[in-house]
């Protein structure tokens, strides 16, 4: 046993921390910055770090690998000086992500999960940077390199084989501005931060002050029932009924931002929060009156480190100037906002599992009810909001909820951010009021389909989304709408798919993904996306049987009716909807072993890019087994 | 309430039920994975998923709430699909290695896939192929079987709270097992193999050795410590080959610790006695029944014809009620002699006395369902986890679920300190007075408190580092909390003031009006499986069965009338007059019953010498000890595997043995041998088959009538759970306003303040305290000869504060020598954070001569009840260069 633990004293071996678990509500919350701090040594995390943030957290070391190993961006094997991870998703995968990948894997000599031998670099996957308006990108450390090409990766390898690297010495904006037309996110078009004082100049926490000077909580919640305004990370599930849920609850209360936006082809709330912060600041104090809650968290993704700086200047200016703090504006109303990040979960996204992660544990969705709005953070109630729907809230409190409601169409109000990219000729984000055809989003907002390609078919919210066909153009771009042509549109993730697509090639990239982001928890979704991602696996190396059809449909409805959250019922969605729609395709897959677009390799040892799973073996290297069990 | 419909069914259920509890109510089954009743559930495996009728939809039963009129179909066209096609996932990378794996047979992955013929796979795919982790002595992890329902984890956390294994990576690719790729080091009880599905988790001591339908089971009651555990003993061909729970089933639930679940290996080893032996010359020479008895008798006459009290008996706290009555009749009837002492004597008599002179009754006051009631537990010089396991399972559930504030009090660390919510450090020595300074400060009015009430205090304070603030906060939440019980164990009842310290308790519960108070109260863990039943049936000098007094004439007139013969022994004694006794020449004979004294003194005393001095020394034991050098007969017993019979568990109840294989080779029972005598003597038992005794026992005593809680218990037809019913059957607890009245009389003594309680002067000379503990993985001494816990803990070793190894540059598994001037002895050390600076632990089973030498050679009697209890001596520590 494990005779620390027991005693909960801490060894004489300190490790020198600047103990990042002081500041949190409870040590086990410690776990996920603690496991950080260590990658940031090493690039990976050593047996006595786990050991030394079991004690810090009242852990277990069990507990502790058990979290570690659930998140992408932990590793427990000797690493390289500097870690690099290309996307491997769509719409990247797609824009010439494949071909990087391949000339990255052979500059270095190595594939996923390899170091190389001088010691300098690892390659580890990444899925989704959100940079995917201008992919393919990879990251490499905390810096993000936007549209690179096999012809420019030696320079940027080149800059951290140098002795003193100097990258990414100021955080601003990554990327190009918003396109178009805005309405209610006028910041967003500019090319820099708008810090504090401009914020102000624009009008900034004007909203705030009318709010506690002049609104009651229900007030508010009022205002925004009125805008008619929903959940933009997809659900639509109005905001207004949502606060009300935390509000009716007495005692402490939570409001936790969602900056976990992980959806292929999604990148608009990492626009707000680099371009706008404050509006997300402003938006959760507000929201935080509105539920009478004291505290709030920004729940931001790890694979967004330029975000993370730039909110936390945002949050000390925001700190600075009373709008965070005790007595908010001369107000009884004490609120603060602490960011706490993820390491690379897609599943994160899904508010349950947000909470648990946030509370330091493995991120695994809850079972619904009790509802996260009855039952959140520390089992108290908690408005678990997307970042753009936060942002909103300003000038909805300011303009008001009849201004917002008038912005959209009859079924839904106000405006949303579109991702728009794949084969696209403007891809980037777009302010788009509901109820445009997206058909104008596409040949007008978006210039249409380059190279003189044809559309073939539109991820209207990525991974999660059935497809659209071109006879869908036409319909109205709101929720019900969507609905009613068989698909959803979610975050409003636009990846449009021109005739070069292999639509079977999509489902496989897709379905590596959610195999790749199950969380594990329940069978469904966990063997569910390991079959469905076997069978495609098959199909593309031309092994595929027509049997396999039936079998794929059988899985997607069974995952689709069985697993316990959003992941697993949507996991199905490209896959099914694919062979649905492009059946021809798949039988040539399968009978003829011929890939139509000659996208899939189509022999059995075709390349692969990368395995697919993960390691269970964590040993490092040069422990021998038996040894070190104690730190002694 | 509200009514739903389970296929049709109509049942009344609680609104906050679970669709599974409704159907449970309804008689229907719905089987399950991941579910488990004592865990929150998961609702990760969603094999219960059940369809509702009105809205078509599936949902899964475990984790969905009843609503009014809610029409549930739980094996409809859709339902049937989807647990189908939920199997033919699991079975498409489950490796078919069925004929090979010990689960095969009770695999309810097998059992279900058969009820639900997800036979055909309709695509070929890789079927996992993961090396097992073969690194533990005790566990076998198979990833490629495990269906990650992850009961064995939610186990080890939620029930055991030892977090010893855990989920790692996700996705597809999660596993389970140890962290860091290391060999499994837990507190080993098992738990996690028994929830298993499947052969994810296997035995590795029988691994490949029985195929599970050939296995016949013995349901039976575990006699290692008192927790009472029911289990099954399974056995092929006479030979026990695992032990295994029933979940729900039982004080314990389905939990079994190391001990109960690997610990009977040495039961059917060779070193077992299968004959009875005599003493011829100087050599014990195998000899028969019909011959041994007839020569024990005769010599037995001899002795006891002199007169009264001329014959002593030992009785091990192991045996059961009825071998424990068999042997006081034997004693006092027969022998006509009240020199008869158990294993109590060396501490647990402690708290069994003054509880029983206070209450009136060895029936707890307390039970664990009162542990999770209460709002204040204070454990005090125990570790309930080591000590009576299944106490430790229910104290470590009411701290996590039912928040109930801990209190614990002691020198040392150990697993539950961690969760206290105050662990009050007192130095070894101070746990008397400690006690009797929170009895005074609470039940004392500050006018009439003892006048050292203040200096005492202050002593515990500066002298036993005391923190005040946490001494406050205790006197507190004492004073002001509804609900609270006390746990005393092993330290606290071994201390030399230690029956004082229990009456001073004592003295507090009634100031706190918790004598009144249902679920309030004292818990004493007993240290071995029936320490409360053989008192209770009068195997020790100061009662005779019924607990009572065995010198007032009328007591002893009850039980004449009883047995129908006049009862004519003497004043008699326990262990420290029967050792007087032998030394003046005035006991000639000793019969022990498992005992062996001499482990429990210093070789340096004059035990060995005095039992030298006896004309006749019989030994009846499993196996040779020490004590059978000097035994004139050695008999072979029957092991608690073999016997029949009843045992008072911690909480009171009366369960029940059952012979799970005939005896071992020529082995009796105690009772047997008894019997055997007497009616060899000329005075033959009227009833003395075990049946006849536990009849005789529950007619007089009906209180003792056999009782148990959760002792129903039964499966599905798809070898799923369903929730065992609660039972809990004749009132095992003391019966309160019995206790009410006798307390009211003693309390008299109470009124005024009591002597203060000196702090403890521990023999020997050094800066270091050696104490002897409790292990998890060893109960008593027999089980150092079981090869399958000396697996999980071979030998001796001492526990060292990590500041003072530091300061004298010792590593850990270096050897130290630990000496005073009564001796010395060598052992590695292991360095914990979780015994004070000054102190050194050594786990007491491991109490080899050199290391009892330590203790002085002048036995020490301490307490109202003259009890030997070597727990502490002081040494010098030095590094072995």
């Amino acid at each position: 046993m494990d005779s620390d633990r027991a005693s909960g004293d801490l060894s004489d071996k300190e490790i020198a921390y600047s103990d990042p678990s002081a500041s949190w509500e409870r040590p086990e919350q410690a776990v996920l910055p603690l496991l950080h701090e260590a990658m940031s040594r090493a690039n990976y995390i050593r047996e006595e770090e786990v050991r030394e943030i079991a004690r810090k957290t009242s852990l277990s070391p069990s507990d502790v690998l058990g979290i570690g190993t659930f998140y992408q961006f932990f590793s427990f094997h000797p690493s390289g000086s500097h870690v690099i991870r290309p996307c491997l998703t769509n719409p990247c995968l797609n824009n010439g992500g494949k071909k990087l990948f391949r000339s990255l894997s052979k500059q270095l000599g190595i594939g996923i999960e390899e170091t190389t031998s001088d010691g300098l670099f690892t390659l580890r996957p990444a899925q989704c940077l959100g940079q995917c308006a201008e992919g393919p990108s990879l990251m490499i450390d905390e810096d993000v390199y936007l549209n690179v090409t096999p012809e420019s990766l030696p320079e940027i390898l080149s800059r951290y084989r140098s002795t003193s690297p100097t990258i990414c010495p100021v955080p601003s904006p990554i990327g190009e501005p918003i396109r178009g037309k805005t309405v209610v996110f006028n910041a967003l078009s500019s090319p820099v931060t708008l810090e504090m004082d401009a914020y102000l100049e624009k009008g900034g926490y004007n909203a705030l002050k009318k709010a506690l000077s002049s609104m009651s909580p229900d007030a508010v919640i009022d205002e925004i029932r009125l805008s008619g305004l929903g959940g933009r990370g997809g659900a639509d599930y109005s905001t207004g009924a949502k606060l009300s849920a935390v509000k009716k609850h007495d005692g402490i209360k939570y409001v936790v931002a969602n900056a976990d936006e992980g959806e292929p082809g999604t990148f608009k709330d990492r626009y707000i929060m680099e371009r706008d912060p404050h509006s997300l600041i402003e938006g959760m104090i507000l929201a935080g009156y509105a539920v009478g809650a004291n505290l709030g968290y920004i729940y931001l993704r790890a694979e967004y480190p330029g975000s993370w700086r730039i909110l936390e200047k945002a949050l000390s200016e925001a700190r600075q100037r009373g709008f965070l703090g005790k007595g908010i504006m001369g107000s009884g109303f004490s609120y603060d906002i602490r960011l706490y990040r993820g390491a690379g979960a897609y599943i994160c996204g899904e508010e349950s599992s947000l909470i648990n992660s946030l509370e330091g544990r493995r991120g695994l969705p809850r079972n619904k009810p009790p509802r996260i709005t009855d039952v959140g953070l520390w089992g108290r109630p908690t408005d678990v909001q997307n970042v753009e729907t936060l942002a909103n809230l300003p000038p909805i409190i300011l303009k008001g909820g009849e201004w917002y409601r008038s912005l959209g169409d009859e079924a839904t109000p106000g405006t949303k951010l579109f991702c728009l990219s794949g084969h696209i000729a403007k891809p980037g984000l777009y302010e788009v009021p509901f109820g445009m055809s997206l058909r104008e989003v596409i040949m007008v907002l978006g210039g249409g389909i380059p190279n003189g390609r044809k559309l073939k078919a539109i991820l209207p919210a990525g991974s999660a989304s059935r497809l659209l066909l071109p006879e869908h153009l036409d319909i109205s771009l709101d929720y019900p709408s969507v609905t009613l042509a068989g698909s959803f549109l979610g975050s409003a993730s636009v990846i449009v798919l021109d005739d070069s697509t292999c639509m079977v090639d999509l489902a496989y990239w897709m379905s590596a993904f959610s195999h790749h982001e199950s969380c594990g928890q329940c069978t469904p979704c966990r063997d569910g996306t390991e079959d469905c991602y076997e069978i495609l696996d098959q199909i593309v190396h031309g092994q595929g049987k027509p049997g396999m059809f039936d079998l794929l449909s059988s899985i997607g409805s069974y995952m689709m009716e069985s697993s316990i959250c959003g992941l697993g019922k949507s996991a199905p969605s490209v896959p099914l909807s694919s062979l649905e729609y492009f059946r021809d395709e798949w039988m040539s897959h399968v009978e003829k072993h011929v890939c139509p677009a000659g996208v899939c390799p189509m022999v059995p040892d075709g390349d692969r890019l990368f395995s697919i799973r993960r390691s269970s073996e964590w040993i490092p290297e040069g422990i021998v087994e038996g040894e070190g069990q104690d730190e002694d | 309430m509200v009514k739903v419909f389970v296929n049709g069914v109509e049942v009344e259920v609680d609104a906050t039920s679970t669709i599974l509890k409704a159907a449970e109510k309804a008689g229907v089954a719905i089987p399950t994975f991941c579910y488990h009743p004592r865990m929150d559930p998961a609702g990760s495996c969603r094999i219960c998923a059940v369809e509702l009728e009105d809205s078509k939809r599936v949902v899964m039963s475990c984790v969905t709430p009843v609503a009014e009129g809610m029409r549930i179909l739980t094996e409809s066209a859709k339902v049937a699909d989807a647990r189908k096609t939920n199997l033919e996932l699991l079975l498409l990378h489950h490796p078919l290695d069925c004929p090979v794996c010990d689960c095969g047979g009770e695999c309810p992955l097998q059992n279900m896939s058969f009820a639900y013929g997800a036979s055909d796979s309709r695509f070929e795919s890789h079927r996992n192929d993961e090396v097992e982790d073969l690194k533990s002595d005790v566990l076998v992890f198979n990833s490629n079987r495990c269906i990650l329902c992850g009961k064995c984890v939610r186990i080890c956390d939620e029930v055991q709270d030892v977090h010893a294994i855990g989920f790692i990576n996700r996705g597809f690719d999660t596993v389970i097992g140890p962290p860091l790729g290391k060999k499994l080091d837990c507190e080993f009880c098992g738990d996690c193999l028994e929830v298993c599905p499947t052969g994810a988790i296997t035995d590795k001591f029988v691994r490949y050795q029985y195929r599970p339908w050939q296995l016949e089971k013995t349901k039976t009651t575990c006699t290692y410590c008192a927790s009472g555990c029911q289990m099954n003993v399974e056995t092929e061909k006479e030979a026990i080959i695992r032990v295994t729970s029933s979940e729900g089933e039982g004080p314990n639930e389905g939990s079994i610790c190391a001990i109960g679940r690997f610990g009977f290996s040495h039961v059917q080893s060779t070193e077992r006695l299968d004959k009875p032996y005599a003493r011829s010359f100087s050599r014990l020479v195998p000899t028969e029944w019909d011959s041994v008895i007839p020569e024990i008798a005769e010599r037995i006459r001899k002795i006891a014809g002199t007169g009264p009290d001329r014959i002593a008996t030992l009785v091990s706290p192991r045996i059961t009620l009825e071998d424990a009555y068999l042997i006081q009749g034997f004693t006092r009837r027969v022998l006509r002699s009240n020199f008869i002492d158990s294993g109590a004597r060396y501490g647990f008599m402690n708290a069994a006395f003054p509880i029983a002179r206070a209450t009136g009754t060895l029936r707890p006051m307390v039970d664990h369902q009162d542990l999770l009631k209460a709002k204040v537990i204070l454990v005090i010089g125990a570790d309930p986890t080591a000590e009576s396991n299944i106490t430790g399972l229910f104290l470590k559930r009411a701290i996590r679920k039912e928040k109930a504030r801990m209190y614990y009090v002691g020198s040392e660390s150990v697993s539950i300190t961690a969760r206290a919510k105050e662990h009050i450090r007192v130095l070894p020595g101070g746990e008397g007075l400690f006690a009797w300074v929170l009895s005074e400060e609470i039940a004392g009015e500050e006018s009439s408190r003892h006048p050292e009430f203040l200096a005492k205090k202050e002593d515990l304070f500066k002298s036993f580092n005391v923190d005040p603030q946490a001494y406050t906060k205790l006197v507190q939440d004492l004073r002001e909390s509804p609900t609270g019980v006390i746990i005393t164990g092993r330290v606290f009842h071994r201390i030399q003031s230690a029956s004082d310290a229990m009456e001073s308790l004592l003295r507090m519960t009634n100031a706190l009006g918790w004598v009144e108070k249902e679920g309030c109260g004292i818990l004493p863990l007993p240290e071995v499986g029936n320490d409360l039943g053989v008192l209770m049936m009068g195997a020790t000098h100061e009662w005779l069965p019924g607990l009572l007094d065995s010198q007032d004439p009328e007591n002893k007139k009850k039980w004449e009338a009883t047995w129908g013969e006049p009862l004519s022994y003497g004043k008699g004694g326990g262990l420290k007059e029967i050792l007087e006794g032998i030394k003046s020449g005035a006991i000639k004979g000793l019969i022990s019953f498992g005992e062996n004294p001499l482990t429990h003194f210093s070789p340096n005393s004059e035990v060995r010498e005095i039992l030298s001095k006896l004309d006749l020394l019989v030994s009846v034991d499993l196996f040779q000890t020490s004590l059978s050098d000097q035994a004139h007969f050695l008999l072979p017993a029957a092991s608690s595997y073999e016997r029949s019979g009843h045992v008072v568990s911690v909480e009171g109840f009366v369960q029940a043995l059952n012979p799970a294989m005939t005896y071992w080779g020529e082995s009796l029972t105690d009772g047997e041998i008894v019997s055997r005598l007497a009616e060899c003597m000329g005075v033959p038992f009227a009833t003395r088959s075990t049946g006849e005794v536990s009849k005789e026992i529950f007619t007089l005593m009906p209180d003792l009538s056999p009782s148990t809680r959760n002792g129903d218990h039964f499966m599905g037809p798809t070898g799923n759970l369903i929730l065992p019913t609660i039972v809990n059957q004749p009132p095992h607890k003391a019966d309160r306003k019995t206790v009410m009245k006798r307390m009211a009389s003693r309390a008299e003594n109470w009124k005024s303040a009591i002597t203060p309680i000196q702090p403890e002067i521990i023999s020997g000379e050094g800066d270091f305290v050696f104490a002897l503990n409790k292990s998890l993985f060893h109960s008593g001494k027999m089980t150092l000869l079981d090869p399958s816990l000396m697996k999980m803990e071979s030998s001796a070793f001492v526990r060292i504060n990590r500041q003072t190894a530091k300061k004298l540059k010792i590593k850990k598994n270096e050897n130290v020598l630990i000496e005073n001037s009564y001796g010395s002895c060598i052992l590695p050390v292991e360095l914990t954070s979780g015994v004070t600076e000054n102190e050194l632990q050594v786990p007491y089973h491991f109490d080899s001569p050199d290391l009892m030498g330590l203790f002085p050679g002048e036995i020490n009697y301490s307490g109202t009840c003259s009890t030997v209890t070597m727990l502490r001596t002081r040494v010098t520590l030095k590094k072995i260069e």
